[in-house]
């Protein structure tokens, strides 16, 4: 699975050192010097300047004074309960329908032939209830306040003792119980889906009398293979199936179980990744090498040199770990010369305590690429201590202190190994799967959260499809806000901004030639706005959350725990936006004098 | 009507009622009528119907594939775009599974696009699976790529390119990769991927494409594909594609198979039918009619009838318009120089080669126009002088395209080639070769001397008699094996090697060194090479054979004489009575005991104790003691 590397924070990492307390404060003073600028605007519009201004500040003292102090849960609830119940005449409860659709059908959209069906299974279910449930928040949080106040039916609620805040607050806690209702919906028939589709059954089919091996049944487009003796069968399409012995009329027979491995949660242990150069000696430019692959996700270390990935993990303890080491790794190997083709490429593994002054023997292993490579260590093992051999233990030794490194060197002249941070670690164990998913969803609903803000922010001044076109740029920069930062960057190698690139459509050229329009003050001119647009994206985007980086999907496909840290940060994030986005409503709302 | 409103709403009725009608002429739906037909329908209909461009007619109308294109609110150009830049993230950052899973989503999209499934086929076969440590894992990747261009057929079932990469990437990639033991081994075994294949239409992959050991063969699968392509065409479906390239596939599989089967060590009579199978191919494929881009066609096979065709047209013409020729001849000879009136006054006899070659280019020269010869004739000769003159041109023009279309595939090398492999020398002196390979893997140096040395017999043999093996891909087997036995037995190959001149010759050639002797030695053995058809059967030196020495050499273990290769003249008491001088000894010997004919199994040769039978051996020839 792949992470990036401010995912390995912890929260507190995150809030305290990596400026998470910062960046929220930052946004927020954005977020509300926007809000008042815009509120001031309309206010101006309507009241004059000077007026428009003693209204804004008029509405800021009140939030402050009463409002805010004042607002009441009782009103807020009786709010969200009309939202909700507009929204079931709405006819949202349709979304679930649809998802059943969806769901009947989706054997025709997932590939019989994936390596790994449940990872495509939970990618699909969390993938479309994310979209579906986002669509459905955009839907219901932009069309409603500028409905009421069209229809005039807001006066029926500000005519009543009831804040602008309330209404704020009332709305966006009534969209989100539905979308939550349908959400928990949708969860529950997912999860059914996945643990359904996943369920099959073999027979034994062959037994070799040779070496005592054989295969079962074809179900699923894969067979297994197994040992007689043997426990379970092989892995085959991520999962394996446990062999027991039965007893059928009194004659003892093998059967094969359900499905094992494929729904799991497990809990790894990340380590800090440095790497040394080919003379094993570690320096602050060692990042190892880029093999000529675009991505440069993982690096590599070169063949039969003493150039090695090194990780090092800390709070290595039994009480942790059990009582041995299991060390998982994703690596990557990459060959200049095809070589022994039957023999993958070897590598080597040393642990080594903090210190360097206690290592194990080196333990050699063939690489395995794009599964899981397990790989136990005993609590006891050679090793050397200051250069001598003699036993060593893995926590009284190597890990004394809490601490132990543990390196990768590839072994074949001429070839490479690759890895990132998240391509090793350590295994503390495992979570019930369905905790697991359970947290993918509450991942969902957060992104639902602020999607259901935002629109009900914007329609406190737009109206209704002004306000879900709003919403849903917000969704697409939140979305997309990296691949703008890409043109923005490489704008002028790649076909200019948005008025360039039209008129490279109409005029039919393409981005390798020169913008030339025969006027260079033209050319200049042009250049100038899209440069204005696309900077206006580049800040506008810095207003909206990365929704990328709140999706949580991958842990769940991938059988990796979600770190309960990064889904703290994802409530705080939320929570953030939540705040700013009911504040900014909150301005609109007053400086409109709906609620006054 | 004095409402706007109600006018307004009027007239948008009207105009809608007056769209409809356009709309209707255009878009209205074929019917089936009584006799069963379906025809009728709008414009849009009729011109689906007439150029069979119909969903029905295309391939397979795939539910999801409808319901996904409808989902996409005619935006599906969008939405393909948008998968497209998808996938090719996810292979640059290797997420190979969730590309395999966006490609099925495009090909839903765009079904009917076979750019598609050609170009994201060859994505996962070759890009995606080289990527992979594990052969294994390449192999599985493989097969996805196969099972894209599969489905990839289902919708497309008038595109034979699809069939035709099929029959591609069976053969190539899973037979000429550098893993291809690996690969072929796995293919062979793979049994639930064989039934896949049956399912999806080779329903006679049981019965035609086997190889020596019962099993699935991936050449032989692979030509089921190219066969199904052909079948295609011939039904009427387009392919923008060389004819040559086209048809010659399934027979080149025919012989790529037999030369896997003997790279596996199958040897016998098993990798000869494959050899006679391929020969039967490529003739069959030199009898069809290939289209040629001057717009004629030309059958490969008729390269010599046509020749021969020409020649005696030209001698009847030549017969014909004699005295018509002397005179015009006459004519040019106050134009003609000096030298152009030597030659031609002078008869062949009294000129010496090159001057009879510049003879001839001299009467080519001013008597090339037949028609201008013709129309000299009197009127009762002229009309059929002239109706030689054009069978001659035509023929040369049909001579012309043929050659140049039998060059394009290499045909008379192929032709030479499966003939060649079905001799049992060349059988024994690959069986030789390979056995002496194995034996010094094993590091056994004299049992596998014993056999390279047999075996360079048989193989200075074979290049005698088909010399133009000694520029393939064959000839660097056997030169590797060279390479082998000399590092082994620490030899210096001299001329009493007997594959001196083979490697004399490649040794220059391949220097890229102009030699005009070495050069005018090989043409001299392509004209001295005897016919193939004689030459297939000719006897091997096999392997319980001894090699033989002249009377009174020392034999020794590691080198054998040049004499005893045959490539030097042998003296006459102790020639055997052979018409083939270039036939070796031992082939001679061999012959005098047991000729070895089609059907007759090798190495069934009486063997005594001592070794050979040696009776009616020449005195010369009698077998050294064996060391």
């Amino acid at each position: 699975m792949r992470l990036e590397p401010n995912q390995f924070w912890t929260f507190g990492e995150w809030f305290f050192i990596h400026n998470g307390l910062l960046d929220a404060f930052l946004l927020a003073l954005v977020l509300i010097a926007l809000g008042f600028v815009v509120s001031y605007l309309v206010a101006m519009v309507r009241y004059g300047p000077g007026e428009g201004f003693y209204v804004v500040s008029k509405n800021i003292r009140d939030l402050f004074r009463t409002d805010l102090p004042k607002t009441s849960l009782r009103r807020i609830g009786a709010i969200a309960k009309l939202a909700f119940m507009e929204a079931v005449r709405r006819k949202v409860l349709a979304v679930v329908a649809i998802f059943i659709v969806g769901l009947m059908f989706a054997g025709w959209y997932l590939d019989p032939d994936s390596d790994n069906p449940a990872r495509l299974y939970i990618s699909f279910v969390l993938a479309s209830t994310n979209y579906l449930v986002l669509l459905l928040g955009l839907y219901l949080s932009t069309f409603s306040l500028p409905a009421d106040i069209k229809n005039k039916t807001i006066y029926t609620i500000t005519t009543k003792p009831v804040r602008a805040t309330e209404i704020v607050l009332g709305r966006i806690a009534g969209f989100a119980f539905i979308g939550t209702t349908i959400l928990m919906v949708l969860g529950v028939m997912s999860y059914i889906f996945v643990v359904r589709g996943l369920s099959h059954s073999h027979e034994m089919e062959t037994l070799a009398s040779i070496d005592q091996s054989g295969e079962t049944t074809l179900e699923g487009r894969h067979r297994h293979r197994y040992t007689l003796g043997a426990t379970q069968t092989d892995s085959q399409k991520g999962h394996y199936h446990p062999i027991r012995e039965i007893e059928v009329n009194g004659e003892k027979r093998l059967e094969v179980g359900p499905v094992r491995g494929a729904l799991e949660a497990r809990v790894p242990v990340y380590g800090e990744l440095s790497f040394t150069d080919r003379d094993g000696k570690r320096g602050t430019k060692d990042v190892g090498l880029n093999v000529g692959y675009i991505s440069e996700y993982q690096r590599y270390v070169a063949g039969a040199t003493l150039m090695s990935a090194i990780w090092t993990f800390d709070d290595v303890t039994q009480q942790r770990l059990g009582d041995q080491l299991r060390i998982e790794m994703t690596l990557a190997a990459f060959r200049t010369v095809k070589g022994d083709i039957v023999t993958p490429v070897s590598g080597i593994m040393i642990l080594r305590n903090s210190a360097g002054t206690i290592e194990s023997d080196r333990r050699r292993f063939l690489v395995r690429e794009f599964e899981l490579d397990e790989h136990i260590i005993p609590r006891k093992l050679n090793g050397f201590v200051d250069g001598r051999a003699q036993e060593i233990d893995l926590f009284d030794d190597l890990a004394a202190d809490g601490k132990i490194e543990v390196i990768i060197r590839c072994e074949d002249t001429g070839q490479y190994l690759g890895m990132s941070q998240a391509d090793l670690s350590l295994r503390a164990g495992d979570r019930p799967f369905i905790y697991n998913f359970f947290k993918g969803y509450v991942n969902i609903w957060l992104q639902m959260v602020i999607i259901i803000s935002f629109g009900v922010m914007f329609s406190t001044f737009l109206s209704g499809p002004v306000a879900m076109i709003a919403t849903m740029s917000a969704l697409v920069l939140g979305f997309f806000g990296s691949t703008t930062s890409i043109y923005f960057e490489n704008m002028k190698n790649s076909g200019g901004g948005p008025v360039e690139a039209f008129i490279r459509i109409v005029t039919q050229k393409g981005s390798m030639l020169d913008f030339d329009l025969g006027n260079q003050t033209l050319e200049t001119v042009i250049q100038k706005i899209d440069y204005g647009l696309m900077y206006t994206v580049q800040l506008l985007k810095g207003a909206v959350p990365d929704f990328n980086s709140l999706g949580a999907s991958d842990f769940v496909a991938y059988g990796v725990d979600l770190f309960d840290g990064l889904l703290l940060r994802q409530i705080v994030i939320t929570f953030g936006y939540f705040v700013m986005t009911t504040i900014v409503g909150y301005f609109f709302l007053k400086t409109r004098e709906i609620a006054a | 009507m004095n409402n706007p409103f109600f006018v307004r709403k009027l007239f948008y009725v009207a105009a809608m009622a007056l769209l409809l009608i356009p709309l209707y002429l255009l878009g209205q739906p074929s019917t089936r009528k009584a006799d069963g037909q379906i025809g009728g329908g709008g414009q849009l209909s009729e011109l689906r119907d007439r150029y069979e461009i119909g969903q029905a007619d295309i391939g397979q109308i795939d539910p999801a594939s409808e319901s996904m294109r409808l989902a996409t609110l005619g935006m599906r150009g969008i939405a393909a775009a948008w998968l497209w830049q998808k996938a090719e993230y996810y292979k640059e950052e290797k997420f190979y599974d969730r590309l395999a899973a966006t490609l099925n989503q495009i090909a839903l999209l765009q079904p009917h696009f076979v750019k598609v499934w050609e170009s994201q086929a060859h994505n996962l076969a070759y890009n995606v699976s080289h990527d992979f440590d594990d052969y294994r894992q390449r192999y599985a990747w493989v097969k996805k790529g196969i099972d894209f261009l599969v489905k990839g057929t289902e919708y497309n079932q008038r595109q034979p390119i699809l069939q035709w990469h099929l029959g591609k990437y069976t053969t190539q990639k899973i037979g000429r990769s550098d893993e291809k033991l690996q690969f072929r081994e796995l293919f062979r075994n793979d049994t639930d991927y064989h039934n896949e294949l049956i399912a999806d239409g080779l329903t006679n992959l049981p019965s035609e494409a086997l190889g020596p050991d019962r099993k699935p063969d991936n050449w032989l699968v692979g030509r089921l594909w190219f066969l199904k392509a052909y079948d295609l065409v011939d039904a009427g479906a387009i392919i923008n594609k060389n004819e040559v390239h086209f048809y010659g596939e399934a027979p080149w599989t025919q012989m790529y198979f037999a030369e896997a089967i003997e790279s596996d060590g199958v040897l016998d009579d098993r990798a000869r039918f494959a050899w006679s199978r391929a020969s039967e191919s490529w003739r069959e494929f030199g009898n069809r009619d290939i289209l040629t881009t001057w717009g004629d066609s030309v059958k490969l096979n008729n390269f010599d009838r046509l020749n021969s065709l020409r020649v005696e047209s030209i001698t009847e013409f030549e017969q014909l318009t004699t005295k018509a020729r002397e005179r015009l001849l006459q004519e040019y000879k106050p134009s003609m120089n000096e030298s152009e009136l030597y030659v031609i006054e002078k008869p062949d006899s009294e000129l010496d080669a090159e001057q009879r070659i510049f003879k001839q280019t001299t009467l080519d020269k001013y008597l090339s126009n037949r028609f201008e010869i013709a129309r000299m004739l009197p009127t009762d000769e002229r009309l059929k002088a002239l109706t030689l003159a054009t069978l001659i041109r035509e023929t040369e023009e049909t001579i012309k395209h043929t050659d140049q279309y039998r060059n394009l595939c290499n045909f008379a090398y192929w032709e030479m080639r499966a003939k060649a492999e079905q001799s049992p020398v060349t059988l024994a002196a690959r069986r030789q070769m390979y056995e002496a390979d194995k034996l010094i893997d094993r590091a056994d140096l004299s049992a596998a001397t014993k056999y390279y040395e047999k075996a360079w017999l048989n193989w200075n043999a074979v290049f005698h008699r088909y010399p133009e093996m000694m520029l393939e891909e064959i000839a660097d087997e056997v030169r590797n094996a060279i390479k082998r036995y000399g590092i082994a037995t620490d030899t210096e190959f001299d001329e009493s090697f007997a594959l001196y001149e083979f490697e004399n010759f490649r040794n220059i050639r391949d220097g890229n060194r102009a030699d005009e002797m070495n050069n005018r030695r090989f043409m001299q053995m392509l004209l001295d090479a005897p016919q193939w058809e004689s030459a297939m059967n000719e006897p091997a030196l096999l392997d319980n054979d001894v090699i033989p020495l002249p009377e009174g050499m020392d034999p020794k273990p590691s080198k054998v004489t040049k004499e005893a290769s045959g490539l030097i003249p042998v003296k006459p008491e102790a020639q055997p009575s052979s018409n083939d001088s270039l036939t070796t000894k031992a082939e001679i010997q061999s012959s005098s005991e047991n000729t070895l004919g089609d059907d007759q199994p090798m190495n069934n040769l009486e063997v005594t104790a001592d070794g050979p039978a040696t009776v009616g051996r020449p005195p010369s020839l009698q077998p050294p003691t064996d060391e």
